[in-house]
């Protein structure tokens, strides 16, 4: 894994993996979008704590064994969904009252811990076995670093069609292209090389913006009237905000400290060290969050322990900054929150005014998602090519195919790489048996 | 019958889908998750389709809010798909608004449609 294990990082995965143990716990911030609007059922006493226990771990257990895992082990870093919605199940297993959110919070520091310890072990374990694979993970997501740029123009597809969105598709190609050539300067005898696809992804964004911003109001403009009844649950939201800004503030330090990513892609792009470029990738995802994120926090009451995401961007930018940048990005993230929490009273009476952005976010996420399923696949599959070349590409097609057809089917996304992690492990037994030969090189 | 397809990935799949399996028996617009919510909430519209990477996040978030949480099912989230039998019944126990994965629409839709159009 690329963090250390030291006093500091037990810690703060211990401080982070405990308060969002107890934001559930206390029914003030849950990570999963669609787990949000289930508490004012439970609120109202029409749900009781057991089925709002059984409605988290159902949506959340599957994603972080299928996802989260995975994901981390073949990044590098702990994808922030392996603790937080970890920690919604700890959370809403303990009853709200008395010593149980205790409990509750010394589970959730626990978990952080063990998850500490846990992958760096896992890592160790893959490293002592005889055909040593994890050298290979890193080409999952490959892909994510030359073609994530991508996404603002499938974004504009869906939007405004497919004539503005290839006008995108070949304005982002151009970017990246005339950056990589004539993107050095000579100043002072310093070169400055600018980030092609840095560039890129800039430029898709600021795009996809534009577009968002022409489009015009829909006929049937009444949300913001059917907002107006949950005034209610901003004023319970408000109320938490000084402990949402600490957790803001621990989310932020834990992502500075190379603990957590927000996703998949920018955890790529940091686990490589652009973190210019995994900041630009973490703000289009803010895009893409706060519809989603304030919207459900509005109708529900109940906040995200990592807000809409923004925390995440200083947040990377603040890497290796020493003992200052730490202590930036905890105040930053903290600040972060409180805004957030303060703007949701406008968002919901401003849902009317900018039709376009809600549609963006939606766009961006559905063009993320879309983008990453696709990349992190081909990228298992070169992976996996890297680590066994004679079957590679076999077994990693078979099971994006054998798991459409499951039943119980895993996100598409989390096919590369676990595609690329089961294939080390089927080489190394191969291997035992005789069918696989360490090529030296 | 009125369908509104709201949440967030492939409406338009999503509507293809359930105007081919709707047997000329239903009428299918594409909204945001919030007016197709709304939709439901006013009895515009009889049954809410959404779909999303979970199933239940962007799929399904705004209907639980503002339709409430008796009326939704996830008939498949990441890792679990409901048995035919599971979603039959959950039509008959009267939901109104499904959300599910959206690589999973072509084996859901078909399903809840077939037993909307047997009510």
């Amino acid at each position: 894994m690329l963090f250390s294990i030291n006093a500091l990082t037990i810690i703060v995965m211990a401080a982070l993996g405990g308060i969002c143990a107890y934001l559930a716990n206390q029914n003030i911030a849950v990570f999963h979008d669609g787990l949000r609007p289930m508490f004012p059922a439970y609120f109202s006493k029409a749900m009781d704590r057991k089925t709002l226990f059984a409605t988290s771990f159902a949506l959340s257990f599957g994603l972080v064994i299928g996802f989260g895992l995975p994901t981390s082990i073949a990044g590098k870093i702990i994808i922030v969904h392996t603790i937080m919605l970890a920690t919604d199940i700890i959370g809403t297993m303990f009853s709200e009252n008395g010593n149980s959110k205790w409990y509750a919070t010394a589970v959730g520091a626990l978990f952080g811990i063990v998850l500490l310890f846990g992958m760096q072990a896992i890592i160790d374990a893959l490293k002592i076995l005889p055909i040593d694979f994890t050298g290979s993970l890193g080409t999952v997501g490959s892909l994510i670093i030359l073609a994530f740029s991508v996404f603002p123009a499938i974004a504009v597809a869906y939007q405004a069609g497919i004539v503005s969105g290839g006008t995108v598709l070949v304005l982002i190609m151009l970017v990246k292209q005339i950056t990589m050539l004539y993107g050095k300067f000579v100043v002072n005898g310093v070169t400055i090389a600018l980030n092609s696809d840095g560039m890129a992804l800039l430029v898709g964004i600021v795009a996809m913006i534009v577009v968002a911003a022409r489009q015009k109001r829909t006929e049937d403009g009444n949300a913001a009237t059917a907002f107006a009844v949950f005034s209610k649950n901003i004023d319970r939201i408000k109320k938490n905000m000084l402990i949402l800004a600490f957790s803001g503030g621990i989310v932020a330090l834990a992502t500075t400290l190379l603990l957590i990513a927000e996703g998949p892609a920018s955890l790529t792009l940091t686990a490589e060290g652009q973190y210019a470029q995994a900041a630009i990738v973490a703000l289009g995802r803010t895009l893409g969050f706060i519809p989603l994120v304030m919207t459900t926090a509005i109708v529900s009451g109940v906040y995200s322990p990592a807000g809409t995401k923004l925390i995440h961007v200083p947040a990377i930018l603040f890497i290796n900054m020493g003992v200052m940048g730490m202590a930036g990005s905890f105040v930053t993230g903290a600040l972060i929150m409180v805004v957030e929490v303060l703007l949701l009273g406008f968002i919901a009476q401003g849902m009317d005014k900018f039709p376009g952005m809600k549609d963006l976010g939606d766009n961006t996420r559905t063009a993320m998602s879309k983008v990453l399923d696709l990349a992190l696949l081909v990228g298992g599959m070169l992976a996996a090519n890297a680590i066994a070349p004679s079957i590679g590409y076999i077994w990693v097609i078979g099971l994006y195919f054998l798991n459409q057809a499951s039943k119980k089917p895993l996100s598409t996304m989390a096919i590369g790489p676990i595609g690329a992690i089961t294939m080390g492990i089927l080489v190394n037994i191969l291997h035992l048996i005789g069918l696989f030969p360490i090529v030296v090189k | 019958m009125k369908i509104v397809v709201g949440g967030q990935m492939d409406k338009q799949i999503l509507a293809n889908l359930i105007t081919k399996y709707g047997c000329g028996r239903v009428e299918v617009s594409i909204k945001s998750d919030i007016e197709a919510a709304l939709a439901i909430q006013t009895n515009q519209a009889q049954y809410y389709f959404g779909a999303c990477a979970t199933g239940a996040g962007g799929a399904l978030a705004m209907a639980i809010g503002l339709v409430g949480p008796q009326h939704c099912v996830s008939i498949s989230i990441p890792g679990k798909i409901m048995q035919e039998e599971e979603i039959r019944s959950a039509v008959r126990n009267g939901k109104k608004c499904f959300g599910f994965v959206n690589y999973d629409a072509d084996k859901v839709i078909p399903v809840v449609l077939d037993e909307i159009l047997k009510k």
